[in-house]
């Protein structure tokens, strides 16, 4: 059976250039970049020039700005974190209903620490406003962190506008661009961002590997403490491989990027509209005028979102669900429940999200067999759920 | 030994989920019952038509995830030719080893099940 998938916002294929790229640090080029001899200087060379590609993507102005790390969840833990434990009159933060866990649950630990946070709610497309962010702010502020574009739904936060509010108050700002990199334009200089955190994997590149931009001046403490590498920041003998991968998958992605926005964006539409178009009663989740390129969350009626993943699966297509009773909590979605969406489109609700290999086949295969799982999933279910009234 | 994986569903539930047994209602059931989880909005309504005072059709409608859809499309099939006291008898265990398992964070779909078997017998009883 031929598989296809539409899954990318989880993680991507590795690239076949990336993997040319990391394959000689598998074998021979072994060594550890921190020793003096040959065969740390070989790898050391590797991983700066892994370092300038992250730093020439997001428009760092200085390499030294990026900072390897395990992926997008410890650069979140650390941002946060670190840039509390430096500053002891750092006491709230604030940050939004729509981040992900490893934001949301950094902030809940530090609460239990005594910083205190504010959750701003975004509006039913999942956007906050500035204006909120703004009125969230107390004297006591000492960071925002506010994602760039949200995994679940696409949308994406007004970051420049929020970037302004932070420079202008003179507060850090910190965003999780895991999902906005190599798909959308970033430049942390005009956005005004203090600190950024990406993941490798989500941009053809590995698991295990992704980094912490923190802006020259920005006074943040480790969070792995140890042998002092990346400038004492960030302890551990460094993941060659992986920030091998990355670099190369950043190069990719700062080529490439604009082009491939625009394809996954056009197969996305596609996909969209035709799935809409045949089927009755499906509602689009997030906002259409401010959403990533490739991703569409889609609530359709009256089914439910995990039996229809697991009929798509069986025909060989890959994609998520968001809804309740996935990926091991009982609890529906906390972004769609931050959105305030009706329950019946929390719950058949099923994102696709496309990216590096999706053509206009695999939303042909799509269109063939998605139709047919969503009647016969509407058929079961106890009372056909209408929203045509 | 297969590895331990406590997170996705087996070969047992995808085929439940697949191609769910006896769908729809009976018009003319002896008893029925229904639940729902509230948390995540799985509904379920359960048909039993009996016939010698044993379970002779059993059907179902669905409105819920892979597990509950798995558990209840067993459940069908598990009640056929058993009278009320035996089918009183039936626990969520029993319903989870009949699909070979279900992962640890999906068993409180057997328990609505149960519980949907349950409501029915009462209705069954109240008729």
């Amino acid at each position: 059976m031929k598989t296809i998938y539409m899954d990318h916002n989880a993680t991507t294929p590795t690239r076949p250039e990336v993997l040319a790229a990391l394959q000689p640090y598998l074998g021979e080029k072994f060594g550890n970049p921190n020793s003096i001899h040959r065969y740390g200087r070989e790898t050391r060379i590797a991983i700066e020039n892994a370092r300038d590609h992250a730093a020439a993507l997001i428009g760092a102005a200085d390499s030294d700005e990026i900072f390897f790390t395990s992926g997008g969840t410890e650069s979140d833990n650390w941002a946060l974190r670190g840039v509390v434990s430096a500053d002891p009159g750092a006491s709230h933060i604030v940050t939004t209903e729509m981040e992900h866990e490893a934001v949301l649950t950094t902030c809940q630990m530090l609460e239990a620490e005594g910083v205190e946070v504010t959750y701003v709610k975004p509006n039913q497309k999942g956007r906050v406003s500035p204006d909120d962010v703004a009125s969230a702010i107390q004297p006591n502020t000492k960071i925002l962190s506010v994602m760039w574009g949200n995994n679940e739904v696409g949308t994406i936060q007004p970051i420049h506008e929020i970037g302004a509010i932070c420079r202008e108050r003179g507060i850090l700002f910190h965003t999780d661009a895991v999902q906005a990199l190599g798909k959308k334009s970033i430049d942390v200089e005009q956005a005004g961002v203090s600190l950024l955190s990406a993941s490798g994997h989500k941009i053809n590149g590995c698991k295990g590997t992704g980094f912490l931009y923190v802006k020259k001046g920005t006074k943040i403490d480790p969070l792995i403490a140890g042998g002092g590498q990346e400038q004492k920041l960030r302890s551990g003998t460094e993941n060659v491989v992986g920030i091998v991968a990355m670099g190369e998958a950043c190069r990719i992605a700062k080529k490439e990027g604009p082009q491939f926005a625009k394809n996954i964006s056009a197969l996305r539409d596609r996909l969209e509209n035709e799935i809409c178009e045949r089927i009755p009663d499906v509602l689009v989740n997030g906002d259409t005028d401010h959403r990533l390129p490739g991703t569409s969350n889609l609530g359709f009626i009256g089914a439910e979102g995990e039996t229809l993943l697991i009929r798509l699966d069986l025909e060989g297509i890959a994609v998520s669900t968001g809804a309740a009773c996935s990926s091991g909590s009982p609890e529906p979605s906390h972004v769609l429940l931050a959105m305030d969406l009706p329950k019946e489109t929390v719950q058949g609700s099923l994102r696709f999200s496309l990216g590096y290999g999706n053509s206009d086949e695999d939303i042909d295969r799509l269109l063939e067999v998605l139709p047919e799982s969503v009647r016969k999933v509407r058929e079961m279910a106890p009372r056909l759920k209408s929203t045509k009234t | 030994m297969a590895p331990k994986d406590d997170y996705h569903y087996n070969e047992t539930v995808l085929a439940h989920i697949a191609d769910p047994h006896n769908i729809g209602a009976l018009e003319d059931a002896d008893a029925q019952g229904s639940g729902t989880n509230p948390a995540c909005g799985d509904e379920v309504t359960l048909y039993l038509k009996f016939e010698d005072a044993t379970v002779s059709d059993a059907k179902m409608k669905i409105l819920g995830c892979g597990a509950i859809t798995a558990a209840m499309s067993s459940l069908t099939d598990l009640v056929r030719g058993k009278t009320v006291d035996e089918l009183a008898q039936i626990t969520a265990e029993e319903i989870t080893e009949s699909v070979d398992g279900l992962p640890s964070h999906k068993r409180h779909c057997a328990t609505l099940a149960r519980r949907v078997l349950q409501n029915a017998l009462k209705s069954k009883g109240a008729s």
